[in-house]
């Protein structure tokens, strides 16, 4: 496949995927696009859809780890200036009540039970989700139950409010 | 696949009987056990029904997809604009360079070599989407596109589930469409839109449908092309875009 095939297969699954798993879409375009120009520099990527939702995890996961350390040196310094960017997605886009809701449950799961859940609703299999999180295929199903499980906790009135 | 010290099945089977990761006889193994366990079909009810749950709840939720990802692909590798001002600059500067300067074409080769390829390089793509006009951010969530490029000189859009098609109305209800020459006429009837292209091949057409358009059908020349029905509407407002060829 080449890098014209892999654009027009892949980048609008890709933009679901990394916008569901930051919440932020503009931050997921910015992932989406240097998963791809990342792509146009790389040669002997066999299984494209696979490397380029690795690609864009990762970049999301560091962005995340920095995110977290910005908050700490926050907490530690005792700031209290007003941050000149907002931090969270959700300070910035006008959300509605369901996505917001939707968003803490993903919010509340690790990072790997988040990717597990996510490559799953993008139609991986067991075997490729095992790969990307770095376990064994037989442990993906007990891995999607539990954070199946864990979500619907966090996801009471959203299956009040689309039922 | 395993079973509980009880017996049951145990639940990384249940999502791969969910998931169709099971081979043909663990499936039946399954199906035989659950038919006659309710505490194994209460799990894999409560699993499909979570699983379920989550799936409706993404799909509501879901963004827009941004224009910057909706163009054809020459459009992203070459046109993307970057987001810090260095290199704004940085590029202003380089096509100043490659403008003025016999230095121009070495850079050019360069850049060339270093991004793999340009809009020259890319194949012919038949069905493209006009990223002009884009609409705002509150109409992207509340309608779809239809991008296409006809190879006949009128097509008609059948919008199902509108009692009229208003174009480009000012209260944002309604159809809106677009072309990429001024010389294609968009004539509306009833529930039809009728573009007549005439000589003004090949041209792009774009036509953002609203939230109530249940289906909607293209005839080309008074022939149907295409027909969408109400799961392709659906996927289409999933993913911000379809792409329908006409040629």
């Amino acid at each position: 496949m080449d890098f014209e095939e892999a654009y027009d297969e892949y980048r609008t699954e890709l933009f679901r995927y990394a916008s569901r798993y930051s919440g932020d879409p503009d931050f997921a375009e910015d992932v989406v696009q240097e998963a791809y120009v990342r792509l146009s520099k790389t040669t002997g990527v066999e299984k494209v859809r696979q490397w380029l939702y690795s690609v864009v995890t990762n970049l999301m996961k560091d962005e995340s780890r920095i995110a977290t350390r910005r908050s700490e040196l926050t907490v530690v310094h005792g700031d209290v200036l007003e941050p000149t960017t907002p931090v969270a997605p959700d300070q910035v886009l006008e959300k509605t009540d369901l996505r917001k809701m939707v968003r803490e449950a993903l919010d509340n799961l690790t990072e790997r039970d988040r990717t597990v859940l996510l490559m799953r609703e993008e139609g991986f299999s067991h075997k490729e989700i095992a790969e990307a999180v770095g376990t064994t295929t037989g442990s993906v199903g007990t891995l999607i139950a539990r954070a199946l499980a864990n979500l619907a906790k966090h996801l009471v009135h959203v299956r009040e409010l689309i039922a | 696949m395993t079973a509980t010290p009880n017996n049951h099945i145990d639940v990384a089977a249940l999502v791969g009987l969910i998931d169709g990761c099971l081979s043909p006889a663990d499936v039946a193994v399954a199906r035989t056990h659950i038919a006659t366990c309710l505490p194994c079909r209460e799990s894999l009810n409560r699993l499909s029904a979570d699983s379920n749950l989550l799936t409706k709840a993404l799909l509501q939720t879901d963004f827009p997809v941004p224009p910057s990802l909706c163009g054809s692909r020459a459009v992203v590798v070459e046109n993307s604009p970057p987001k810090h001002s260095w290199l704004v600059a940085a590029a202003i500067i380089t096509l100043v360079v490659v403008g003025v300067s016999p230095l121009g074409a070495l850079i050019s080769d360069t850049i060339r070599s270093v991004i793999g390829k340009t809009a020259s390089d890319a194949p012919a793509i038949p069905v493209t989407v006009a990223p002009e006009p884009e609409p705002a951010a509150s109409e992207a969530e509340s309608e779809s596109a239809i991008s296409f490029r006809p190879a006949t000189s009128r097509v008609t859009v059948n919008v199902l589930g509108a009692s009229y098609v208003f174009l480009r109305p000012a209260s944002g209800i309604g159809v809106r469409a677009s072309a990429s020459s001024d010389g294609v006429e968009f004539v509306v009837a009833g529930d039809r839109l009728n573009v007549i292209v005439g000589n003004e091949n090949p041209v792009d057409l774009t036509i953002w449908l609203p939230l109530s358009t249940e289906g909607l059908s293209l005839l080309a020349d008074g022939a149907q092309v295409a027909d969408v029905g109400t799961g392709e509407l659906d996927e289409m407002r999933i993913m911000g875009v379809l792409e329908i060829p006409v040629q």
